[in-house]
């Protein structure tokens, strides 16, 4: 979390439903509602419900997250490092070819039901660049359709490396 | 038949947490979820109040103004493409909200999140 009051944490889309839903003032109705349904003892009530949101808040964290939408128009997010695992083996599956950085970003219309892919990569002393990187979009296009179920709209590659066996 | 509610006629969001939980956990490439924000709240109380927790909850069933919420946090395995499991979990929370439900639900949001995707 940010702050420790604000319940915000570092979510990716601070602005969304995900802050609604974790916010103190939702996080204290469901405490208060908890509390409310055994009937603590008095004892039981000073300061527990902020100890206990203190505890809540630090167990519903969650990780950055890319929000996309399937063909029948369905929301859902999915944690980046999943996303990115998937192009990452897809690139990494190029003979010649390392990944570095992998950045995927929602797109299409509606928003998230394609992606854009930025990635950087090392080569190979003597590989072919140009080549190689169709290579490349071609594989990362096809593990995202058929792992994740959403199409490439873009696919940029930078080369920012070479290395020797 | 999905008819958690009270007797005064009240939405029984924990009973129907605990159904929907039972169902989502049983479509193909859902592997577990996360525990809910309610069975965290009790886990965070038993800690504190050194009692007993709740029974372990996945999905995270709430009234709305407008209708109803769905939280769900899952962890698929690679089977098959992350967009064909998530419109099956849809279609499930749908049909499991909507099935034996008295009155009506007005609209359902479901919040789903893939926290992660294994082998």
């Amino acid at each position: 979390m940010s702050g420790p009051n604000d319940g915000s944490g570092d979510l990716p889309d601070p602005g969304e439903v995900e802050l609604e839903w974790n916010s103190d003032s939702h996080l204290r109705d469901v405490i208060d509602e908890y509390m409310d349904s055994f009937e603590p003892g008095p004892d039981d009530t000073a300061g527990v419900r902020e100890r206990i949101l203190k505890i809540v808040r630090e167990d519903i964290r969650r990780g950055p997250a890319t929000r996309l939408t399937t063909e029948r128009g369905n929301p859902f997010a999915i944690a980046d490092a999943s996303v990115r695992s998937i192009v990452r083996d897809a690139v990494d599956a190029v003979d010649g070819i390392r990944a570095r950085s992998v950045e995927v970003t929602p797109a299409g219309e509606p928003q998230g039901s394609a992606a854009e892919v930025s990635l950087t990569v090392a080569m190979r002393a003597g590989v072919s660049f140009t080549p190689t990187a169709e290579v490349v979009r071609t594989k990362v296009a096809e593990a995202l359709v058929s792992q994740l179920g959403i199409p490439a709209t873009t696919i940029d590659i930078v080369a920012e490396d070479v290395y020797v066996d | 038949m999905l008819t958690e509610q009270t007797a005064d006629g009240d939405f029984d969001e924990t009973a129907i947490s605990q159904r929907l939980t039972d169902s989502v956990t049983g479509v193909d490439g859902v592997t577990a979820l996360a525990p809910s924000l309610r069975y965290i709240v009790a886990t965070a109380t038993a800690r504190v109040l050194r009692r007993s927790g709740g029974v372990p909850v996945g999905v995270d069933v709430s009234r709305t103004a407008g209708g109803v919420r769905v939280r769900v946090d899952a962890h698929l395995d690679d089977s098959r493409p992350v967009t064909e499991i998530v419109d099956e979990i849809f279609a499930v929370i749908e049909v499991d909200l909507v099935a034996g439900t008295e009155e009506p639900l007005g609209e359902l949001e479901i919040d789903l999140r893939v926290v992660t995707r294994g082998h």
